[in-house]
Parts: structure tokens; C-alpha cells; sequence
């Protein structure tokens, strides 16, 4: 799997220095916690002790250092997921941590996705490729566990009901939920969990569904 | 039961007025060629064009082509509540409605999936007004399902029904993020099973438990 080891592109370049990396590292805490439009360049800076064009020389843009948040999560992201394939062979451990893995990253970033969704349109083109090809490559390792545990779906099947299932551990980025972090998260990974094993494009399997209960 | 949202039942209130007919008219007209076409690429004319109308005859019913676009979501959020009332009144049991409600918004959300892409992409960009009032509206929506869904699940606290609602809604809706290239009755299916075997086998337990139980379940599948 090669997540983010294609080299530099065009757009935002890679992180280079300590520096920079600092300032992603503080740019990503400050924006999860306190939201990316509440935060200016000048509180990124003052987290690191720096000046406002001290961080210009490393990012044009508060843009261009959200640009940067996100490759590092989804870098992330994808390091963590081999690390899984590598540590695990069991196809029911490896997807339920797997779920594990996609579902921590959903609440924990829950602040940054729904940035994502309002600005990805609006980023560079070069950069929107990049982060699209990044984020593509990640849940096509998450579509093959997938797979593996559901040898009777189809390529496209899995894949939509994969995406179904990121929908489902994202949800909580769309509205404040009173479940404490804890309780919630067992919730939707048990909810993702029974989605990946019950959901089927045969008719029969809606009803066999509702019939488990009844 | 209204298995096509799309089309409404009957007139209810203001049969005799042209105007608010014309007003629906476009409003239907809207949601449908935003659906096909997306937002972006439709403009007022194409729709002017659709009902018989010149852009400054419209424009006297929607000032703008985002007047419309709200008047749409408006009409969607509107829609899903009364179909859903409707299937909950004739549901002979909790478990019959919530099976009815997913089938109704899978439906639905299939059919208006360009329109949820674009209600998430623009709703940040409303006037305030509009936004307080649809994300009311959709609140009250929400409402609807949780009550069906404690119903169903007694174990659920309030708070774990409307996070397991929103979850459910999120597999629904999820045909708004990606084309899947399935057809639709396989897509319908899909998300429907999922969504309900996730309403009914979600628990706030830590997964070693669920993860024993759906090991047997799975081995004995």
C-alpha cells in the first residue's frame, strides 16, 4: 500500500522541516478543538511562540495550512490501518478493528470532517486531487477487509456498503449528541459492526433483518 | 402509503389559489431538475421554461434561485414527516413502522440524493433565518424516528435513540456521498438491511460482547 509516498505535487508541499510540523501539529489540535473558522493564523503562531510571518514563510494561508491538516490526518490514518493489515490476519479481528480504527477517526475528527465538507470544493485543484487519491486508496483497504468477511458481495456492493457504514460512524458530526464519547462509540461500532454483517441487496435480507428481532 | 415522496397525495390548504399552486409547481419542478442535474448547472430559466414561465414571472414567486433551493429543502424535510406520520399511523406494530420509516426515507433519499448533497454543501451558506428554520424543521423529523425507534429498543436511553437515529440516517443518506453504480433496488436493499440490523443490534455495551455474539452469528450463517 502506498498511501502518501508519491512524492511531491503540485499545490501544498510537503512537510520539509521540524518547523512545519510543529506548526500542522498545533494548527490540527487548535482546529479539532476549537473549530478551523474560529482560529486564526496569529493563534496558530502563538501556540509555538512565533509570529504571524514566520508561519507565512512555511504557509501562505490559513488554506494552505488546512490543506496540510488534512494530509496529515489522512496520512495518519492510512499508517494506522497497515500497521493493522500487518499486526492482525484474522479477517473478523482485522474488521472489527478495523471499524474500530475508522470509527475513532470519525469522532475524533469529527470537527475537521465537517470543515472537509464545507471547504473541500473550494481548495486548490492539485490539492483536492491529492487528498481525493489519498482518501481513495484508504478506503479501498477498507473495502477489501471488507471483502474478506463478506466474500458474498460484489466489488460495488461492498464498496456501498462500506460507504454506508462511514456515513454511519460520521453521524456524530452532524449533530451534538448527549452520549458521552465512550457509550457512543460502542454504539456505532456495534451499529457498523451488525450494518457490515446484516446489510445484503437481496430483498430477502430486509425482511430477514427485521425478522431476527421479531 | 406514499411510496413516492415525490409525488404529493392532494392539495391541502389553499386549493383555489393559483398562486400557492404555482408556487408548489415550481418548488416540484425545482427539486426535480436539481435532483437530475445537480443545483449548479440548473438555472431560474430552465425551470421557468419547465412550467411555462418567463424568469421575471418567477422571480415575483422566488426572488432567487437559493429562495427556491430552500423552498425545496423546505418542501423534502416537510414531505418525509408527513410520509413517515402516515406509515407510523398505519403500522399495525412499532416494529412494522420502523421498518416502513427506513423503507420511505431509503427511498426518498435515493431519489433526492443530489438534493442532500446540496443541502450539505449550501446550508452552511443560508441566510440564518433558513437555516434555523430547516435544521428545526429536520429536528422535528428526527423526533419523529426516535420515538418509533424507543418504541422498538426500550433499553435505548433518549439520548442513545437520537445518536442510533442519526447514525441510521447517515447509512440512508449515504447515497448523497458516493454512486454507488448499483441499481437502485440492490442500493435500496443494502442500506435498508444495514440500517435496520444497526437500529436493532446497537448497544452502548463494549463491542467484546457484540463481537463474541456476531462471531456466532456469523459462524453459524
Amino acid at each position: 500500500v502506498t498511501l502518501m509516498n508519491d512524492g511531491p505535487r503540485t499545490g501544498t508541499r510537503r512537510p520539509t522541516s521540524a518547523r512545519r510540523k510543529e506548526l500542522v501539529a498545533a494548527a490540527a489540535e487548535l482546529f479539532s478543538s476549537r473549530g478551523y473558522y474560529s482560529v486564526t493564523v496569529n493563534d496558530v503562531c502563538r501556540a509555538l511562540g512565533l509570529t504571524g510571518p514566520a508561519l507565512y514563510r512555511h504557509f501562505p494561508s490559513k488554506e494552505a495550512l488546512l490543506v496540510a491538516v488534512f494530509d496529515q490526518v489522512i496520512e495518519r490514518q492510512g499508517e494506522r490501518l497497515r500497521k493493522l493489515l500487518a499486526d492482525r490476519s484474522d479477517p473478523i479481528a482485522v474488521l472489527e478493528d478495523m471499524v474500530r480504527l475508522h470509527g475513532e477517526f470519525a469522532i475524533s475528527q469529527r470537527v475537521n470532517l465537517n470543515v472537509w465538507r464545507r471547504e473541500f470544493q473550494n481548495l486548490p485543484e492539485a490539492d483536492r486531487l491529492r487528498l481525493r487519491r489519498a482518501q481513495r486508496l484508504y478506503l479501498d483497504d477498507c473495502v477489501d477487509i471488507v471483502q474478506k468477511s463478506r466474500p458474498d458481495l460484489g466489488h460495488a456492493e461492498a464498496r456501498a456498503l462500506f460507504h454506508g457504514v462511514t456515513a454511519l460512524l460520521q453521524s456524530p458530526a452532524d449533530f451534538a449528541s448527549g452520549v458521552t464519547p465512550e457509550p457512543l462509540m460502542h454504539l456505532l461500532l456495534s451499529m457498523a459492526l451488525a450494518a457490515i454483517r446484516k446489510g445484503s441487496p437481496a430483498r430477502a435480507a430486509v425482511s430477514g433483518a427485521r425478522s431476527v428481532t421479531d | 402509503v406514499p411510496k413516492q415522496p415525490n409525488t404529493r397525495p392532494e392539495p391541502r390548504v389553499r386549493t383555489r389559489r393559483r398562486s400557492s399552486d404555482r408556487r408548489q409547481e415550481l418548488i416540484d419542478v425545482a427539486a426535480r431538475l436539481f435532483a437530475s442535474r445537480g443545483f449548479y448547472s440548473v438555472t431560474v430559466d430552465d425551470i421557468g421554461d419547465a412550467v411555462g414561465l418567463t424568469g421575471p414571472a418567477l422571480y415575483r414567486h422566488f426572488p432567487s434561485k437559493e429562495a427556491l433551493l430552500v423552498a425545496v429543502f423546505d418542501r423534502l424535510t416537510e414531505m418525509w414527516t408527513e410520509s413517515i406520520r402516515a406509515v407510523v399511523s398505519e403500522a399495525p406494530d412499532s416494529r412494522s413502522a420502523l421498518l416502513a420509516m427506513v423503507r420511505v426515507h431509503a427511498e426518498s433519499a435515493i431519489e433526492h440524493s443530489e438534493n442532500l448533497k446540496v443541502w450539505r454543501q449550501e446550508l452552511h451558506h443560508l441566510p440564518e433565518a433558513d437555516r434555523s428554520r430547516l435544521r428545526r424543521g429536520h429536528r422535528l423529523y428526527v423526533e419523529e424516528w426516535v420515538h418509533v425507534v424507543q418504541e422498538c429498543r426500550p433499553d435505548f436511553t433518549d439520548t442513545e435513540a437520537r445518536a442510533a437515529v442519526h447514525a441510521a440516517l447517515g447509512v440512508l443518506q449515504s447515497p448523497s456521498d458516493f454512486h454507488s453504480g448499483l441499481p437502485v433496488e440492490a442500493i435500496k436493499n443494502l442500506l435498508m438491511s444495514m440500517a435496520l440490523a444497526a437500529l436493532e443490534h446497537g448497544t452502548t455495551a463494549p463491542l467484546a460482547d457484540s463481537g463474541n455474539e456476531s462471531a456466532a452469528v456469523r459462524s453459524s450463517a
